[in-house]
């Protein structure tokens, strides 16, 4: 299967061709070049994942080695199962509308075709971390798409502010690649292999300690950590809002964040062997859950509000994981990349139509001025906070009967979470599109509807994120078509045919008081924000607890006085003291002594002849001496 | 043997045509004759290889073309087009300089395909005394004239002690041939005997060699030398002469001590290696004559150069010839580029500035051949020196201790030059003909080429 390797050559192309002609095509063709390569690749993913519709066998390939030392050998291979399938047509296919969808919304930048160009390039990588066969290949990807993440953040590179919002996300994202790194050392190390087939065998796996199991999986979950912005390292998704809007879409909401669940559900072998690495991944998920959506009641900007959704919703997916519930974090990561790339590309259809304003307290009533906007904004919304048939009903209920199985206290968290996420979105979505335009009378005479190629990719997402529930579709609905991706996945992940199931009472019990406490969620909001018509404070006016909630609880702060500060003293120090005083003046009397031979020898050297034929004679004496006596 | 009758033919019509012709016209025939030899090197005489010594080899033929003999001949050749094509008119005037040129090629080829005492000899001879003629060639300038007095009182004196050498070895084994040699240096190997002649005829014959490579304590002329004479002459002396003398240093070893004596002679030869880069290094760091400061770096280069005479046969072969490679085409660009420099007159470092602001490509091309010179990775001074310091390593591990030390120190050096050319504001210009690009263009792949692909780079010794 030839296709394979031309899935990922097509954007790599469309990076070369946008990248070095870019800069000499008319404006418009690089942005369609670009379109079109992720096409060809969403095609041709397509017809791969209709193959493995009929037969799970998954496709292999390897075309040179990396690396070979001895036994050692780290092939260029790629590997598509279904699993790996279904995340490819995630990320060509929202890739693909994004694409589109930033032709017209980059129209008018000046680095249009970096933009693609880099875009396409991310695509590349983000293909080969999930279709690579080793981890190896995983690694190369997952570092590519950290420095596509860096590129796009900092696209604006004038401003000193996004740079650094760049460089923090680098940062970010090394120190949990460390904690990947030294995980895939330890397993070449154990395994003595980073293929996927030899390490992730669960036969092979009965042979190594339990406490390296446990290291291994926490350590890639640490990796995990960076990559989808978890407890402690999620600081610098927030700020990657820097970014043009359709990079958070792509980047930052629908794919690169949700490597770090791909890479759980994929070595989920090593991770069932260890209760506590999982229990780990469940407290983290949780926590950052909880505290990112309490960060985001407080949000003013639009795009903090769904950055800090994001990270909640991604805590989301790793209490599924922590849970088990490996299928249930692929549909939520599935329906989440619908509706919150929809989110995304919404705001930045408002954006846009404000020419980038991005304060919601200068917005409001715009459901008139852009109706396509708003009504597909509104089915995201309800989407995420999980109204009943739309996707994230059926995807975050999946995860909450799964959690209830698990522990009934942390299912009650849970619920407050999703209660939580529904009161932020809805907050949003009322003063944003509800009230009157508070922003200025230019603005308004602007105002108007996004064109046809911000519109149709919206459109798209909305259908996808109400319907998208029907991928996986709970028993209780209907025993046909039910668990579609449980059936689909289950060979890929070994796992059992049918799940294990909660009565259909208790099932339904469940159900009731998540819409329960969600209706709840709804009065709150339509009181507070419709009948009153509150705004939302300014900054000067806030005060207690709301106070630290939008100031994200300083872990922005608490970071720097507890990390940065100490590291910078220490640097300052082992600068000043060790490095200048002792180590240069090491080296230097090295460079000091050298010199004083180099002069010592010039006198030697002095031009004349008869002091060269004595040396040269005494050397031949010494040499010709030395070998008679021996 | 066709390609050295080439050579020689094409340096007695050069003479002759050049009496008439204007000296441009003599170079571009004698690159002709000089290509036509290049590409007659495939197709000369076979013979067995040296590390493969068998009795058929040595009595009838006095030269054998063999592997190691065409791959260094290659480099020789290579090296002469590149200096008659990049140092023309940088002389005084005259084809017969340039007939002089080839005929000393004739003797560096010689030097490279003995078989016998007398052969080398031959060679040796007819490699330098043409050079004592070039040195001086520029007859008004004093330095030039102190050169060549130098470089031919000291080169009498070493050529007396390889002369007694040789005659010391035929006194004790009736012979200059490599059979009978080697055979007695079987014999007293294998009897753990030391005949006084024999020694001391060995401990002679390595002398002269090591004067040849400027090897310490051999080496004092060499930056007198280099310095006052013509460029030219002086590129001529660091490239082919060194390269020459190594390939004749390296070819005495299996065909004549052979291996019953090698770690004996081995020993000797590591100290030598050993003082000769650390006094080449460290004399280099000093200078602030560009020209002194190659002649040290050359020494230094012999230095490293003389490991690959320590190791196994073949692997030293392999890596000798990949050093040279990078060592001829580098050297060829600093040369060059400093000819085109310091035609004002200044021969110091400030020659360079200005350089990398004025002509960016020769600056690239400059410090390129100087991260070769310094091994740094991905050039082919990085892969010769792997090659060489890897395959000491298990028997020689202080010498390549030292060789290392060495490398370090040389980096102050070369790194100097590119800061002047790079960093300094300055005047320093180079116009380049067609020609010019097109060599310093084959010179450059030859550094990435070798340095980048340095295992096809082998292969192309298995043909």
């Amino acid at each position: 299967m030839e296709n394979l390797l031309w899935i990922i050559l097509s954007p790599l192309a469309g990076f070369a061709i946008s990248g070095l002609a870019g800069k000499y095509l008319p404006k418009g063709t690089t942005g369609w070049i670009a379109s079109l390569a992720v096409l060809v690749s969403f095609v041709l993913s397509f017809s791969l994942f209709n193959g493995l519709l009929s037969n799970p066998a998954a496709i292999k390939k390897e075309y040179f080695t990396f690396i070979g030392s001895g036994n050692f050998h780290v092939n260029f291979a790629l590997s598509v199962d279904r699993l790996t399938a279904m995340m490819m047509l995630i990320v060509t296919g929202i890739g693909f509308l994004i694409h589109v969808y930033s032709i017209s919304y980059m129209h008018s930048d000046e680095g249009f075709y970096k933009f693609f160009a880099f875009l396409n390039l991310f695509i590349f990588n983000m293909l080969i971390l999930i279709m690579g066969s080793n981890f190896l290949m995983l690694f190369f990807g997952w570092e590519g798409v950290g420095l596509c993440s860096y590129l796009l953040i900092g696209f604006w590179y004038q401003n000193e502010a996004y740079g650094k919002a760049a460089r923090k996300a680098f940062v970010m994202n090394r120190i949990g690649d460390l904690g990947l790194l030294i995980g895939i050392f330890l397993i070449a190390w154990q395994f003595g292999s980073l293929d996927y087939d030899k390490v992730l065998d669960p036969a092979k796996l009965v042979a190594i300690a339990p406490g390296m199991i446990t290291a291994i999986c926490v350590l890639l979950f640490i990796g995990a950590m960076g990559k989808s912005a978890q407890i402690p390292l999620y600081t610098w998704l927030p700020d990657a809002m820097a970014g043009p809007t359709p990079v958070s879409a792509l980047i930052h909401a629908a794919t690169m964040v949700t490597a770090g669940i791909y890479l759980v559900v994929r070595t989920h072998v090593l991770f069932d062997m260890s209760v506590f690495a999982r229990e780990f991944v469940l407290i983290i998920g949780l926590c950052t859950s909880i505290l990112a959506a309490l960060i985001g009641l407080k949000q003013n900007d639009i795009k903090k509000v769904l950055a800090y959704s994001t990270v909640s919703q991604l805590g989301f997916m790793f209490i599924a994981l922590g849970s088990q519930a490996y299928v249930a974090a692929m549909f939520h990561l599935t329906t989440h990349a619908f509706f919150k790339a929809l989110l995304f590309l919404g705001s930045g259809s408002v954006i846009h139509a404000l020419d980038g304003e991005q304060d919601i307290r200068k917005m409001g009533g715009l459901r008139k001025a852009m109706p396509i906007t708003f009504w597909t904004f509104l089915l995201g919304t309800l989407a995420i906070c999980g109204f009943p048939y739309f996707s994230g009903f059926f995807s975050k209920d999946e995860i909450l009967a799964e959690v209830y199985k698990h522990n009934v206290v942390l299912w009650a968290l849970c619920v407050g979470s999703a209660g939580l996420t529904c009161i932020y979105m809805l907050r949003v979505l009322i003063v944003t599109f509800w009230g009157t335009f508070r922003g200025s009378e230019e603005q308004k005479h602007h105002l108007h509807e996004s064109p046809a190629l911000i519109t149709i990719p919206l459109v798209i997402l909305a259908v996808l994120s109400v319907f998208g529930g029907i991928l996986n579709l709970p028993p209780l609905l209907s025993d046909s078509i039910a668990h579609g991706m449980h059936h689909f996945l289950s060979p890929a992940l070994n796992l059992a045919e049918v799940p294990e199931e909660l009565s259909p009472l208790s099932q339904l019990n469940l159900v009731v008081v998540t819409v329960v406490v969600l209706a709840l969620a709804f009065w709150y909001v339509r009181h507070k924000y419709i009948a009153k018509q509150v705004v939302p404070e300014t900054d000067d006016a806030m005060s207690g607890m709301g106070k630290v909630m939008a100031n994200k609880f300083y872990v922005d702060e608490i970071f720097d006085a507890s990390l940065v500060e100490p590291i910078e003293k220490t640097s300052d120090f082992t600068y000043k003291w060790l490095d200048r005083k002792w180590i240069d003046g090491l080296v230097n009397s090295f460079g000091k002594i050298a010199n004083a031979m180099s002069n010592l020898y010039g006198k030697m050297q002095n031009g004349n002849l008869e002091y060269y034929l004595l040396y040269m004679v005494a050397g031949i004496i010494l040499i010709v001496g030395y070998n008679l006596m021996k | 043997m066709k390609s050295l009758l080439i050579i020689f033919i094409g340096a007695i019509v050069v003479l002759f045509t050049g009496i008439k012709k204007p000296e441009k016209k003599s170079i571009g025939l004698a690159i002709a004759f000089l290509v036509m030899a290049l590409a007659l090197i495939p197709f000369d005489m076979m013979g067995k290889l040296p590390w493969n010594f068998e009795i058929k080899y040595a009595p009838i033929n006095m030269v054998a073309f063999d592997i190691s003999a065409r791959a260094f001949s290659g480099v020789l050749i290579l090296g002469t087009i590149f200096i008659l094509g990049l140092f023309s008119g940088s002389d005084r005037k005259g084809s017969d300089l340039i007939g002089l040129v080839m005929f000393s090629l004739c003797g560096a080829i010689l030097m490279t395909s003995f078989t016998n005492l007398i052969m080398m000899f031959l060679g040796i001879e007819a490699l330098s005394i043409p050079l004592y003629v070039l040195a001086g060639s520029k007859k008004s300038d004093l330095r030039s004239n102190e050169a060549a007095i130098k470089y031919f009182l000291m080169g009498a004196f070493s050529t007396a002690i390889f002369l007694m050498g040789c005659a010391f070895l035929y006194g004790s084994s009736k012979g200059f041939d490599a059979f009978s040699l080697h055979d007695m240096s079987a014999f007293v190997g294998h009897n753990h005997m030391s005949p006084p002649l024999f020694t001391v005829g060995i401990s002679l014959v390595l002398i002269g060699l090591a004067f040849k490579v400027s090897a310490f304590p051999f080496h004092f002329w060499s930056p007198d030398v280099y310095e006052g004479s013509p460029n030219r002459t002086t590129v001529f002396m660091a490239v082919i002469v060194k390269i020459a003398a190594i390939a004749a240093f390296y070819r005495f070893f299996p065909l004549i001590i052979g291996e019953a004596q090698a770690v004996t002679w081995g020993t000797i030869l590591a100290c030598i290696s050993a003082c000769t880069i650390l006094v080449g290094n460290i004399g280099a760091l000093r200078q602030k004559s560009v020209k002194r400061l190659l002649a040290y770096s050359g020494i230094a280069q012999a230095g490293y150069l003389l490991m690959g005479i320590l190791i196994a046969p073949e692997k030293g072969f392999q890596a000798l010839w990949i050093y040279s490679l990078g060592y001829v085409s580098a050297n060829v660009i600093v040369f060059y580029l400093f000819n085109k420099v310091s035609a004002g007159g200044d021969e110091t470092f400030a020659a360079f500035r200005g350089l990398g602001r004025n002509n960016k490509g020769a600056a690239l091309v400059l410090c390129l051949s100087m991260l070769s010179l310094a091994g740094i990775p991905l050039t082919a001074g990085f892969a010769g020196k792997y090659l060489l310091f890897s395959s000491a390593f298990s028997d020689y591990i202080y010498l390549v201790i030292i060789a290392l030390i060495g490398s370090a120190i040389s980096i102050g050096y070369y790194f100097r030059i590119f800061k002047e050319a790079i960093l300094m504001d300055g005047e320093a210009r180079v116009q380049m003909r067609i020609v010019d690009i097109l060599l310093l263009g084959l010179a450059v792949t030859m550094i990435l080429g070798v340095g980048i692909l340095p295992g096809f780079v082998i292969q192309i010794l298995q043909f």
